[in-house]
């Protein structure tokens, strides 16, 4: 570092004297340098080469404002990592933050009459649908809805197909450098849902409000991948390539098989079912140790983010992947459960008159395209409670 | 998306140094310092890129503008090694070569050459044109007779045009100069 800096020294003296001429004080250092061998041999060879007239011509065909448009959209890309990480400590905060916003809300409430009944909706409240955002490594951001049929070129020259299922990076038969291979997220809002292959084939669905973040192509020995939210992944068989998804403190790793990682940042738990074959999963304990447990198929590990610990036990698996079926199932789950997972569905905002409701509890088994109000509507009609709905806002209140 | 808030550092003599004039003052050198080590030149701007892109993470950390640009070529070196590392794996590129370009004396000597030319097509671009056309004529080694007879002007006229440009030359080059000569009898 030492060394470039001064031969970058080396070559501003250099210019200088090349351009006009230099002064006493600068000869003198020139002369300094001379006296190093290896730096006076390369000042001989660049004084005898000259300088090139045609080269400098090519500084000026730059297009420094296309170029730098491209490292800001890198930078953004970048930073956006970090801005999830925040996102996350945010939403921790509105759930501190919740209690109080209720309070104002509930004070306000009481002041109105309120119509009974559901259906008072102005706006309608509609179910999520296939939609997400992918982030291309070079910062372009496309938006994936179902309809057209289209081709996406990534900076490393792969080409990832997208068609009315979802994106597909099997395509790719290019060999492209492993330095080189690109890191591509999908995000899905609120409301929304969607599909996709990964070039070793896996097949993952997203539930709404999720992120996944992976190579175009795997290179190495393992294949990793990130996410968060609610991901179902069908791994292709590869037993010498292990697949490795990364949930922040949780890792979980399988050679080929089926299974469910529920990981959403508002709920206390990591929830990883499996569905067929084996995994294995590494936790983060509160010690900082990282503690190591197997699944078989029907069992499912239960990591709690406050306590970092993991529980296994053995569950109804269709209930933990009803989401990629299309069906939202309920046993006995709490009314608070259940109504977290319609907002991030439904795109709904929930307020509870009281805590008592919150734990109130529901089986149902309903179809997750449906309309709010039949579901809604069929827990009114069986219980003392009433829904509340304006906008999108669903006021939960005793009958 | 919006663009991205320029950075800006204080740097050497108390100066300020700003990310996006950085950026414009060395990405077409680096471009063209790229392709010195390169055997596929065109993938030069996209490696450029991503130096600058890193550099943006560290540009706080810097307290001299030799120092930035010393990481800059080396950041760009490494980038392009790495490239025709993969190459050489490849396409069995005549290994001699690459280790000819692997070599460090090789770099500091791109360096000096790159970083020579790059001041003075910097410094030369901002003449008036009659100038800039007179000192690289001169530069090429004419005699002022003979840049007379090239550009229709008189020997007289030749002189007084090379001493401005020489002037103004050196009044932009001593900037640069500066701050050597502050790193130097630090």
């Amino acid at each position: 570092m030492k060394n470039t800096q001064e031969h970058i020294k080396l070559a501003q003296l250099l210019a200088k004297q090349l351009a006009g001429e230099l002064s006493d004080a600068e000869i003198e250092q020139l002369t300094l340098f001379q006296k190093e061998e290896d730096k006076n041999e390369i000042l001989s060879s660049v004084r005898e080469k000259g300088i090139d007239f045609d080269r400098l011509e090519r500084y000026q065909t730059f297009n420094l404002e296309e170029a730098r448009k491209k490292v800001d959209w890198k930078i953004q890309f970048r930073l956006k990592s970090k801005k999830i990480n925040f996102a996350k400590i945010l939403r921790y905060a509105a759930i501190l933050a919740l209690p109080l916003a209720l309070a104002v809300y509930m004070l306000y409430l009481t002041d109105v009459t309120q119509p009974d009944g559901v259906g008072q909706a102005t706006i309608e409240i509609k179910p999520g649908e296939t939609k997400a955002q992918l982030y291309l490594s070079d910062g372009r951001i496309v938006d994936l809805e179902k309809q057209q049929k289209d081709l996406i070129r990534e900076t490393d020259g792969s080409v990832i197909e997208k068609d009315s299922l979802g994106l597909n990076y099997q395509t790719n038969t290019l060999d492209i450098e492993p330095e080189r291979i690109a890191e591509n997220v999908i995000v899905t809002p609120v409301g929304g849902e969607y599909q996709l292959t990964l070039s070793d084939g896996t097949k993952v669905w997203m539930n709404a409000k999720s992120e996944i973040r992976y190579p175009v192509r795997f290179i190495g020995n393992t294949r990793k991948v990130k996410m968060s939210g609610e991901v179902y992944f069908k791994v292709a068989k590869d037993a010498r390539k292990p697949f490795i998804v990364d949930v922040n403190d949780v890792e979980v790793k399988v050679l080929g098989t089926q299974f469910n990682i529920m990981a959403y940042p508002d709920e206390r738990s990591i929830q990883t079912t499996l569905v067929e074959g084996a995994v294995s999963l590494k936790a983060k304990e509160l010690s900082g140790k990282t503690t190591s447990v197997g699944l078989s198929p029907g069992r499912q590990a239960d990591y709690d983010r406050f306590s970092k610990s993991v529980e296994t036990r053995e569950v109804d698996v269709d209930r933990f992947i009803a989401w990629k079926n299309g069906k939202f199932v309920f046993e006995k789950e709490s009314l608070n459960d259940i109504m977290r997972k319609l907002e991030r569905w439904y795109d709904i905002k929930v307020f509870f008159q009281s805590n008592e409701l919150k734990n109130m509890r529901f089986s149902a088994r309903i179809d997750r395209y449906g309309n709010i109000n039949d579901i809604l509507e069929k827990m009114q009609q069986t219980t003392n409670i009433n829904f509340d709905i304006k906008n999108n806002i669903i006021q939960i209140k005793k009958k | 998306m919006n663009q991205t808030p320029d950075k800006i550092i204080i740097i050497d003599n108390n100066e300020s140094l700003s990310y996006n004039s950085l950026f414009n003052e060395m990405y077409a050198g680096l471009c063209l310092f790229s392709e010195r080590f390169l055997m596929v030149s065109s993938e030069g701007e996209d490696l450029v890129q991503e130096v600058f892109v890193k550099l943006w993470a560290k540009f706080d950390d810097f307290d001299s503008l030799n120092a930035i640009k010393a990481y800059l070529y080396q950041a760009t070196r490494n980038a392009c090694l790495n490239s025709i590392r993969h190459e050489k794996v490849k396409r069995k590129y005549e290994a001699e070569q690459v280790h000819q370009v692997e070599s460090e004396t090789y770099f500091l000597k791109q360096v000096v050459e790159e970083e020579t030319s790059r001041i003075i097509a910097n410094s030369i671009d901002e003449l008036p044109p009659q100038c800039k056309k007179i000192l690289q004529l001169s530069m090429q080694g004419l005699k002022n007779q003979e840049i007379a007879e090239d550009l229709g002007i008189s020997v007289n006229s030749v002189k007084t045009q090379k001493s401005i440009a020489y002037k103004t030359l050196r009044s932009k080059l001593q900037n640069i100069f500066d701050i050597v000569m502050y790193i130097m009898w630090m």
